[in-house]
Protein backbone atom coordinates (compact mmCIF):
# COMPACT_ATOMS: atom_id res chain seq x y z
CA UNK A 1 0.00 0.00 0.00
CA UNK A 2 1.61 3.31 -1.25
CA UNK A 3 0.47 7.13 -0.82
CA UNK A 4 -0.67 6.93 -4.33
CA UNK A 5 -3.26 3.71 -4.22
CA UNK A 6 -4.37 5.33 -0.72
CA UNK A 7 -4.81 8.69 -2.62
CA UNK A 8 -6.84 7.03 -5.51
CA UNK A 9 -8.93 5.01 -2.75
CA UNK A 10 -9.51 7.76 -0.72
CA UNK A 11 -10.46 9.99 -3.83
CA UNK A 12 -13.03 7.50 -4.85
CA UNK A 13 -14.79 7.50 -2.01
CA UNK A 14 -14.48 11.44 -1.71
CA UNK A 15 -16.06 11.59 -4.93
CA UNK A 16 -18.54 9.27 -4.67
CA UNK A 17 -19.88 11.19 -1.71
CA UNK A 18 -20.05 14.30 -3.18
CA UNK A 19 -21.48 13.66 -6.51
CA UNK A 20 -25.42 13.24 -3.98
CA UNK A 21 -24.06 16.42 -1.65
CA UNK A 22 -23.41 18.74 -4.31
CA UNK A 23 -26.13 17.60 -7.12
CA UNK A 24 -28.73 16.44 -4.69
CA UNK A 25 -28.10 18.79 -1.69
CA UNK A 26 -27.74 14.92 -0.05
CA UNK A 27 -25.42 14.74 3.17
CA UNK A 28 -25.95 11.29 3.90
CA UNK A 29 -23.03 9.73 1.75
CA UNK A 30 -20.41 12.24 2.85
CA UNK A 31 -21.51 11.73 6.92
CA UNK A 32 -21.37 7.84 6.45
CA UNK A 33 -17.49 9.13 5.81
CA UNK A 34 -16.91 9.72 9.54
CA UNK A 35 -15.98 7.13 11.99
CA UNK A 36 -16.48 7.92 15.54
CA UNK A 37 -15.51 10.72 17.45
CA UNK A 38 -14.51 12.56 14.47
CA UNK A 39 -13.78 16.09 15.18
CA UNK A 40 -14.99 19.04 11.69
CA UNK A 41 -14.54 22.38 10.63
CA UNK A 42 -15.80 24.34 8.16
CA UNK A 43 -16.72 28.11 7.87
CA UNK A 44 -20.12 27.82 9.46
CA UNK A 45 -19.52 25.01 12.21
CA UNK A 46 -18.85 27.78 14.85
CA UNK A 47 -15.83 26.56 15.65
CA UNK A 48 -14.82 22.87 15.77
CA UNK A 49 -18.08 20.19 16.15
CA UNK A 50 -17.81 16.84 16.97
CA UNK A 51 -19.80 13.51 17.46
CA UNK A 52 -23.43 14.26 17.24
CA UNK A 53 -22.75 17.84 16.27
CA UNK A 54 -21.77 16.66 12.50
CA UNK A 55 -24.25 15.00 12.12
CA UNK A 56 -27.15 17.73 12.93
CA UNK A 57 -24.76 20.07 10.91
CA UNK A 58 -25.00 18.22 8.41
CA UNK A 59 -28.43 17.86 8.58
CA UNK A 60 -29.54 21.32 8.65
CA UNK A 61 -27.49 21.85 5.22
CA UNK A 62 -29.73 19.17 3.82
CA UNK A 63 -32.53 19.97 0.58
CA UNK A 64 -30.13 23.86 1.25
CA UNK A 65 -27.99 23.51 -1.77
CA UNK A 66 -28.24 23.77 -5.71
CA UNK A 67 -27.51 21.68 -7.91
CA UNK A 68 -23.65 22.11 -8.49
CA UNK A 69 -20.80 20.20 -10.14
CA UNK A 70 -17.29 19.39 -8.41
CA UNK A 71 -13.68 19.24 -9.39
CA UNK A 72 -10.93 17.74 -6.73
CA UNK A 73 -7.86 19.16 -7.39
CA UNK A 74 -4.64 18.55 -6.57
CA UNK A 75 -4.80 14.96 -4.02
CA UNK A 76 -2.18 13.70 -2.36
CA UNK A 77 -2.23 11.51 0.61
CA UNK A 78 0.68 11.84 3.56
CA UNK A 79 0.19 7.91 5.47
CA UNK A 80 1.53 7.78 8.30
CA UNK A 81 1.00 4.42 9.65
CA UNK A 82 -2.42 3.53 9.91
CA UNK A 83 -3.25 6.89 9.34
CA UNK A 84 -3.68 8.99 5.82
CA UNK A 85 -4.11 12.62 5.65
CA UNK A 86 -5.89 13.57 2.25
CA UNK A 87 -5.56 17.32 1.12
CA UNK A 88 -7.01 18.58 -2.04
CA UNK A 89 -8.63 21.64 -3.56
CA UNK A 90 -12.06 21.64 -5.24
CA UNK A 91 -14.06 24.49 -6.60
CA UNK A 92 -18.11 23.67 -7.42
CA UNK A 93 -19.39 25.16 -10.60
CA UNK A 94 -22.95 26.13 -11.44
CA UNK A 95 -24.31 23.31 -13.29
CA UNK A 96 -26.62 25.99 -15.64
CA UNK A 97 -23.74 28.27 -17.05
CA UNK A 98 -20.54 26.38 -15.73
CA UNK A 99 -18.95 29.41 -13.52
CA UNK A 100 -16.92 29.14 -10.56
CA UNK A 101 -19.18 29.38 -7.52
CA UNK A 102 -16.40 28.01 -4.85
CA UNK A 103 -12.94 26.89 -4.04
CA UNK A 104 -12.07 25.25 -0.78
CA UNK A 105 -9.33 24.22 0.42
CA UNK A 106 -9.96 20.60 2.55
CA UNK A 107 -8.12 18.35 4.72
CA UNK A 108 -9.18 14.98 5.65
CA UNK A 109 -7.48 12.75 8.06
CA UNK A 110 -8.50 9.24 7.70
CA UNK A 111 -7.36 5.87 9.35
CA UNK A 112 -7.33 2.05 8.88
CA UNK A 113 -10.91 0.45 9.70
CA UNK A 114 -10.59 -2.81 8.57
CA UNK A 115 -10.08 -3.39 4.96
CA UNK A 116 -10.96 0.09 4.41
CA UNK A 117 -11.10 3.55 5.72
CA UNK A 118 -13.18 5.87 8.29
CA UNK A 119 -12.78 9.67 8.33
CA UNK A 120 -11.84 11.27 12.16
CA UNK A 121 -11.00 14.66 11.11
CA UNK A 122 -12.04 17.48 8.31
CA UNK A 123 -11.38 20.47 7.81
CA UNK A 124 -13.10 22.36 4.69
CA UNK A 125 -12.50 26.34 4.25
CA UNK A 126 -13.20 28.64 1.47
CA UNK A 127 -10.47 30.11 -0.44
CA UNK A 128 -11.47 33.81 -0.87
CA UNK A 129 -12.00 35.18 -4.01
CA UNK A 130 -9.32 37.73 -5.76
CA UNK A 131 -12.14 39.09 -7.39
CA UNK B 1 -17.24 -58.64 44.93
CA UNK B 2 -14.54 -56.63 43.22
CA UNK B 3 -14.07 -53.00 42.85
CA UNK B 4 -15.62 -52.84 39.87
CA UNK B 5 -18.97 -54.28 41.02
CA UNK B 6 -19.26 -50.44 42.66
CA UNK B 7 -19.20 -48.77 38.94
CA UNK B 8 -22.53 -48.44 36.78
CA UNK B 9 -23.22 -50.98 34.40
CA UNK B 10 -26.09 -50.34 32.40
CA UNK B 11 -26.12 -46.89 30.48
CA UNK B 12 -28.60 -45.55 32.40
CA UNK B 13 -26.10 -45.42 35.02
CA UNK B 14 -23.08 -44.31 32.94
CA UNK B 15 -25.54 -41.50 31.91
CA UNK B 16 -26.17 -40.52 35.43
CA UNK B 17 -22.50 -41.44 36.62
CA UNK B 18 -20.96 -39.22 33.74
CA UNK B 19 -22.02 -35.08 35.38
CA UNK B 20 -20.18 -36.19 38.67
CA UNK B 21 -16.63 -36.97 36.66
CA UNK B 22 -17.55 -34.01 34.75
CA UNK B 23 -17.90 -31.78 37.21
CA UNK B 24 -14.65 -30.79 37.99
CA UNK B 25 -13.69 -29.83 34.60
CA UNK B 26 -17.37 -27.62 34.01
CA UNK B 27 -16.40 -25.78 37.08
CA UNK B 28 -12.57 -25.28 35.78
CA UNK B 29 -13.81 -24.25 32.41
CA UNK B 30 -16.05 -21.99 34.06
CA UNK B 31 -13.72 -20.51 36.20
CA UNK B 32 -11.33 -19.96 33.19
CA UNK B 33 -14.08 -18.28 30.87
CA UNK B 34 -14.78 -15.82 34.00
CA UNK B 35 -11.23 -15.12 34.56
CA UNK B 36 -10.88 -14.13 30.53
CA UNK B 37 -13.98 -12.11 30.55
CA UNK B 38 -12.17 -10.31 33.68
CA UNK B 39 -9.25 -10.26 32.27
CA UNK B 40 -10.32 -8.40 28.91
CA UNK B 41 -12.50 -6.32 31.30
CA UNK B 42 -9.48 -5.05 32.90
CA UNK B 43 -7.69 -4.65 29.75
CA UNK B 44 -10.27 -2.39 27.79
CA UNK B 45 -10.27 -0.16 31.33
CA UNK B 46 -6.32 0.26 31.19
CA UNK B 47 -6.48 0.28 27.75
CA UNK B 48 -8.27 3.41 27.85
CA UNK B 49 -7.21 4.94 30.86
CA UNK B 50 -3.71 4.67 29.09
CA UNK B 51 -5.04 6.01 25.66
CA UNK B 52 -6.93 9.19 27.92
CA UNK B 53 -3.35 9.73 29.81
CA UNK B 54 -1.55 9.71 26.10
CA UNK B 55 -3.55 12.15 24.70
CA UNK B 56 -3.81 14.14 27.84
CA UNK B 57 0.25 14.07 27.89
CA UNK B 58 0.10 14.59 23.84
CA UNK B 59 -2.18 18.24 24.12
CA UNK B 60 0.16 19.34 26.84
CA UNK B 61 3.07 18.84 24.99
CA UNK B 62 1.47 20.16 21.52
CA UNK B 63 0.06 23.22 23.54
CA UNK B 64 3.60 24.07 24.91
CA UNK B 65 5.29 23.92 21.27
CA UNK B 66 2.39 25.73 19.84
CA UNK B 67 3.19 28.72 21.74
CA UNK B 68 6.51 28.30 21.90
CA UNK B 69 6.84 29.11 18.30
CA UNK B 70 3.53 31.45 18.09
CA UNK B 71 4.82 33.70 20.73
CA UNK B 72 7.77 34.61 18.14
CA UNK B 73 5.16 34.94 15.23
CA UNK B 74 2.66 36.80 16.41
CA UNK B 75 4.92 38.92 18.78
CA UNK B 76 7.96 39.61 16.77
CA UNK B 77 7.23 38.95 13.44
CA UNK B 78 8.87 36.00 13.41
CA UNK B 79 7.94 32.54 11.80
CA UNK B 80 10.94 30.87 11.61
CA UNK B 81 10.49 28.92 14.89
CA UNK B 82 7.01 27.92 13.02
CA UNK B 83 8.48 26.89 10.08
CA UNK B 84 11.18 24.71 12.34
CA UNK B 85 7.66 22.52 13.21
CA UNK B 86 7.38 21.44 9.83
CA UNK B 87 8.47 18.16 8.23
CA UNK B 88 10.38 17.76 5.04
CA UNK B 89 7.01 17.06 3.27
CA UNK B 90 4.60 19.34 4.73
CA UNK B 91 1.30 20.45 3.15
CA UNK B 92 -0.51 23.44 3.87
CA UNK B 93 -3.59 25.63 3.56
CA UNK B 94 -4.28 28.94 4.99
CA UNK B 95 -6.65 31.50 3.91
CA UNK B 96 -4.20 33.69 1.96
CA UNK B 97 -2.24 30.62 0.02
CA UNK B 98 -3.85 30.39 -2.86
CA UNK B 99 -4.75 26.48 -2.16
CA UNK B 100 -2.45 23.70 -0.87
CA UNK B 101 1.59 24.37 -0.41
CA UNK B 102 3.89 21.74 -0.09
CA UNK B 103 7.65 21.60 1.29
CA UNK B 104 10.03 24.41 0.53
CA UNK B 105 6.89 26.39 -1.27
CA UNK B 106 5.11 26.23 2.26
CA UNK B 107 8.14 27.62 3.89
CA UNK B 108 9.10 30.09 1.83
CA UNK B 109 5.27 31.57 1.98
CA UNK B 110 5.33 31.45 5.71
CA UNK B 111 8.82 33.09 5.95
CA UNK B 112 7.13 35.93 3.69
CA UNK B 113 5.39 37.55 6.61
CA UNK B 114 8.74 38.04 8.24
CA UNK B 115 8.57 41.11 10.02
CA UNK B 116 5.56 42.42 8.30
CA UNK B 117 2.84 41.40 11.10
CA UNK B 118 2.25 44.21 14.01
CA UNK B 119 2.76 42.83 17.51
CA UNK B 120 -0.29 40.95 18.87
CA UNK B 121 -1.80 38.97 21.42
CA UNK B 122 -3.45 35.24 21.31
CA UNK B 123 -5.32 32.88 22.45
CA UNK B 124 -5.95 29.23 22.11
CA UNK B 125 -9.20 27.71 22.94
CA UNK B 126 -10.72 24.12 22.71
CA UNK B 127 -7.29 22.69 22.04
CA UNK B 128 -7.73 19.02 21.47
CA UNK B 129 -5.39 16.28 20.55
CA UNK B 130 -6.78 12.64 18.99
CA UNK B 131 -4.19 10.37 18.90
CA UNK B 132 -3.67 7.40 16.43
CA UNK B 133 -0.25 5.78 17.11
CA UNK B 134 2.83 8.10 16.52
CA UNK B 135 0.26 10.63 14.63
CA UNK B 136 -1.36 13.06 16.66
CA UNK B 137 -4.13 15.49 15.10
CA UNK B 138 -3.96 18.64 17.05
CA UNK B 139 -7.60 21.00 16.69
CA UNK B 140 -7.94 24.03 18.56
CA UNK B 141 -9.46 27.52 17.27
CA UNK B 142 -6.88 30.89 17.97
CA UNK B 143 -8.19 33.96 18.35
CA UNK B 144 -5.61 36.98 17.59
CA UNK B 145 -5.75 40.27 19.70
CA UNK B 146 -4.97 43.49 19.25
CA UNK B 147 -2.69 44.06 22.66
CA UNK B 148 -4.39 47.80 22.40
CA UNK B 149 -7.97 47.03 22.14
CA UNK B 150 -8.25 43.59 23.67
CA UNK B 151 -10.61 43.12 20.02
CA UNK B 152 -10.58 40.04 18.32
CA UNK B 153 -8.48 41.06 15.46
CA UNK B 154 -8.85 37.44 13.56
CA UNK B 155 -10.52 34.10 15.10
CA UNK B 156 -8.83 30.87 13.51
CA UNK B 157 -9.92 27.00 13.29
CA UNK B 158 -6.88 25.43 13.06
CA UNK B 159 -5.95 21.57 12.52
CA UNK B 160 -2.27 20.35 12.59
CA UNK B 161 -1.09 16.90 12.13
CA UNK B 162 1.76 15.85 13.73
CA UNK B 163 3.97 12.92 13.79
CA UNK B 164 5.75 12.13 16.91
CA UNK B 165 9.79 12.06 16.58
CA UNK B 166 12.72 10.90 18.50
CA UNK B 167 12.96 14.39 19.91
CA UNK B 168 9.29 15.84 19.93
CA UNK B 169 6.66 16.61 17.40
CA UNK B 170 6.99 17.15 13.82
CA UNK B 171 4.05 19.11 11.77
CA UNK B 172 3.24 16.95 8.60
CA UNK B 173 0.29 18.96 8.08
CA UNK B 174 -1.58 22.20 9.13
CA UNK B 175 -4.50 24.40 7.51
CA UNK B 176 -5.57 27.72 9.43
CA UNK B 177 -8.98 29.10 8.09
CA UNK B 178 -11.02 31.90 9.23
CA UNK B 179 -15.22 31.49 9.73
CA UNK B 180 -17.67 32.83 7.82
CA UNK B 181 -18.25 35.88 8.98
CA UNK B 182 -21.44 36.39 11.42
CA UNK B 183 -24.62 37.64 9.29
Amino acid sequence: MNEETVRDELVAALGAALVPYFEQSDPDEYVGLFGDGGTYFDPNSSGKISGDAIVKHFEGLRGQIPPLDCEIINPSVQLLGDVAVLTLNLNTFDKADGSVISRWNTTQVHRRAGDGWEMVHAHWSLIPSTD
Amino acid sequence: MTTSDTTPRTASEVARAEPRRTRPLVTLLLVIAVAAIAAVVVWLIVGTESLAEQEAAALEELVAQERAVLDPYFGNADPSAYVGMYADNITYFDSWSGGKLEGQAARDYLMSFAGTIPPLDYEILNARVDLYGDTAIFTFNCHVIDPATGAVVTAWNTTEVHERTGGGWEMVHAHWSQPAPAE
